[in-house]
């Protein structure tokens, strides 16, 4: 006759031996997924590898300074355009009134040009595209 | 079959056990005792045995699964998210721009045994394949044998294109090309590989084990953009002037990196050529006798000497005798010149009776500190020997006095006019990126004052002298230009010329160095016929310089601000007369 202890030992170790299989069948898919995903691991990096040469190839300085001059109407800096540094160009703009963000009211008269503040920049009203012209991009502030 | 082999001997056995047994009978209790202690006591030895086995096997059995971790081979890896699946490092520029790069690539092959129909192939692969020729792959296809190549290295357009024509028989080998998406520009310096992708040349060459061995790409102390503009000046130049070719260089003074060197003709590595005269690296195979540019350390000889002062004035007016050559001046002054003079004119005269003065066993010691007498350390294996006159006669020093029977490769030339102006201490050229907190190797070879007053005379030259075409409005230059004339058979080609240009900006606190030179240039109607240094190579080094200046940052400098007329004019004391004035 089987005794009861016998019984619980073969109980046991039938479910210890379910879950050694299921653990190895487990095991076995994740080293299928890990070796994919080491395949496509490599792929993006040759892939990579291939659009970092060709970025350098697109940014041959031969190449981009062909294009600047068929597209540009720039030219080389030259040591009369720089300065020695960007304290000296006098602010023209003048620091932002809360009360009034749209910035100060032209005054008649203003005789020295100055950009004016760009209209609902800073949490002001949008303002309508005027009528006729075409939206190339808009886009919003996420908050 | 056991049975039948043991049947006699077990009637044997028992033949002869039966009278034992009987005549034993009587002390059979104490027999049986000791059998059976017998075997207890075999039993706990066993017992023992196997729980030491069993002990054993389980404590492997936690160290292995509980204890160890990672340990297991089994494990299957996980690819490198960095490391690159080539086996060759890049080359990259000290921007990180790529220089030099290993592409996968698929090579197209088929087994014609296995293509059906050889015919429809061919019009498929040829009309994916630009430029494949349709007979020739037709013959292929249709050949014996079992595996012929159809295109190595095909882009992956090409790749997937065929592909997807899914033709049978036609196969795919896995291959590895370098790239060097800037053709050209740096060939000289980064070289190629061949077939096998081992380095033939340049970089490629020197650091062959360390490219295969790493994955980490090599920073080159080159920048593309200064490599750039000094290909297309020096171009412009050669093909101005004719010229055989031409050579240039951007060294940073405090560090010694090269940040351009460019040689021209140059050839594509991709394709490299066998014309030597392409594949030559000018600045660093090439040795010359680089001519009055060598006068910048005749003048810091001098002056390092003590012997001789800025003030000191030398007989120029009439030419010396040595043997049968007599040693003469292009710009002749026929009077007596001081040092600051002999410079700004390039008086031969002048700078030979100045190294008399001082005598041959110094020059030769600071020629020997300033490096040229040996090979240039910079790091590929393209480096020219030095042609040093053995043995150093008087008559040596006075030609190497103004730039000629020494020759050296222009690298070496660099380095040394580096030194001179830098404050007296020689960087060994590298073309290796330095790390921003590595300590620069660097050894004094002249005194701060002498590199001075180097300074101030090279600016000299640039204000007054042959070398105004060099000026560069903010950026303060000061140089020096030579015109050698080139050996031909036995004598000089007078004809045949080599002008140069190395200087320096800005001069009152020098950060960058440029060299020009041009091998051969014919004069035109712009230089009125003359070819010289100061007609060629300066103002080529000064469109460098103009273009350079901005892109590396250097704010511009009024020139006729005080602090920097005092740090690079000359005042001779006795009478205050100034000689460089505006």
């Amino acid at each position: 006759m089987i005794s009861k202890s016998t019984v619980i030992w073969l109980g046991l170790a039938g479910l210890a031996s379910g879950a050694l299989f299921h653990t190895s069948y487990q095991v076995q898919g994740l080293g299928e997924d890990l070796a994919s995903l080491n395949r496509a691991i490599v792929q993006e990096q040759e892939a990579i590898q291939i659009l970092k040469a060709e970025w350098s190839y697109m940014n041959d300085p031969n190449r981009i300074e062909e294009m600047a001059r068929r597209h540009l109407v720039l030219g080389p800096t030259t040591s009369e355009q720089m300065i020695r540094s960007a304290a000296i160009i006098p602010q023209r703009l003048d620091p932002i009134d809360p009360n009034n963000p749209h910035g100060p009211a032209l005054v008649a008269g203003t005789t020295v040009p100055m950009p004016a503040r760009k209209p609902g920049g800073l949490g002001g009203v949008p303002v309508p595209p005027a009528a006729g012209s075409v939206v190339l991009a808009s886009y919003k502030v996420a908050r | 079959m056991t049975a039948m082999h043991e049947q006699p001997g077990w009637t044997a056995t028992e033949r002869e056990a039966a009278p034992t047994q009987t005549a034993a009978r009587p002390r059979a209790g104490s027999r049986a005792a000791h059998a059976l202690e017998t075997a207890k006591s075999r039993l706990m030895v066993t017992m023992a045995i196997f729980s030491l086995a069993f002990g054993a096997v389980g404590i492997k059995l936690v160290d292995a699964t509980v204890m160890s971790q990672g340990g297991d081979t089994g494990l299957a890896q996980a690819a490198s998210a960095h490391a690159i699946p080539a086996s060759r490092a890049d080359i990259v520029d000290r921007n990180g721009v790529l220089l030099a790069s290993s592409l996968a690539t698929a090579s197209l092959h088929a087994d014609p045994k296995l293509i059906i129909n050889p015919v429809e192939a061919t019009q498929k692969l040829v009309s994916v394949l630009q430029g494949l020729d349709y007979n020739d792959t037709l013959s292929k296809l249709k050949s014996d044998k079992r595996f012929v190549w159809i295109r190595r290295n095909l882009n992956p357009r090409e790749h997937y294109e065929v592909n997807r024509l899914g033709i049978p028989g036609v196969y795919f080998q896995r291959e590895e090309r370098r790239v060097y998406p800037n053709a050209n520009l740096t060939a000289h310096v980064v070289g190629f590989t061949g077939v096998d992708n081992s380095g033939l040349m340049g970089i490629e060459q020197s650091f062959d084990k360390q490219l295969r061995a790493s994955s980490e790409p090599i920073q080159l102390s080159l920048d593309v953009r200064l490599q750039h503009i000094v290909k297309r000046e020096i171009q412009a130049a050669v093909d101005e002037f004719q010229a055989l070719g031409g050579a240039g260089m951007i060294m940073d003074v405090k560090t010694g990196e090269v940040l351009a060197m460019v040689s021209l003709p140059d050839f594509d590595p991709h394709a490299p050529t066998s014309d030597e005269n392409a594949r030559f690296n000018r600045n660093t195979l090439g040795v010359y006798e680089m001519g009055s540019t060598f006068k910048i350390f005749n003048s810091a000889l001098a002056l390092e000497s003590g012997k001789i002062h800025m003030g000191d004035s030398f007989d120029a007016t009439k030419s010396i005798r040595v043997g049968r050559f007599s040693i003469s001046d292009y710009h002749g002054k026929n009077r007596w010149l001081t040092v600051p003079e002999v410079f700004m004119y390039s008086s031969n005269i002048g700078s030979v009776r100045m190294a008399m003065e001082v005598g041959t066993p110094a020059q030769r010691a600071l020629m020997d500190k300033l490096g040229l007498l040996k090979r240039s350390p910079v790091e590929i294996p393209e480096v020219g020997a030095p042609m040093v006159p053995n043995p150093w006669r008087d008559a040596s020093t006075m030609t190497i006095a103004f730039g000629h029977g020494l020759s050296v490769s222009p690298v070496q030339m660099a380095s040394a006019a580096g030194a001179a102006m830098n404050g007296g201490i020689l960087h060994p050229a590298t073309l290796l990126k330095r790390a921003p907190d590595a300590e620069i190797p660097g050894v004094r070879v002249i005194s701060p004052q002498t590199s001075d007053q180097i300074r101030r005379l090279m600016r000299l030259v640039v204000t007054q002298g042959t070398a105004t075409g060099a000026a560069a409005p903010g950026y303060v230059v000061g140089g020096k230009t030579g015109t050698a004339e080139k050996t031909s058979g036995h004598g000089y080609a007078k004809k045949a010329l080599l002008s140069s240009f190395v200087g320096g900006f800005p001069i009152n606190d020098p950060r960058y160095l440029v060299l020009a030179m041009i091998d051969e240039p014919k004069g035109n109607k712009r230089t009125f016929g003359y070819a010289t240094g100061g007609w060629v190579a300066a103002p080529l080094a000064g469109r460098i310089i103009r273009q350079v200046g901005p892109l590396m940052g250097i704010n511009p400098i009024d020139e006729n601000l005080p602090e920097i007329r005092n740090a690079t004019e000359i005042h001779l004391n006795p009478r205050g007369s100034t000689l460089a004035s505006y």
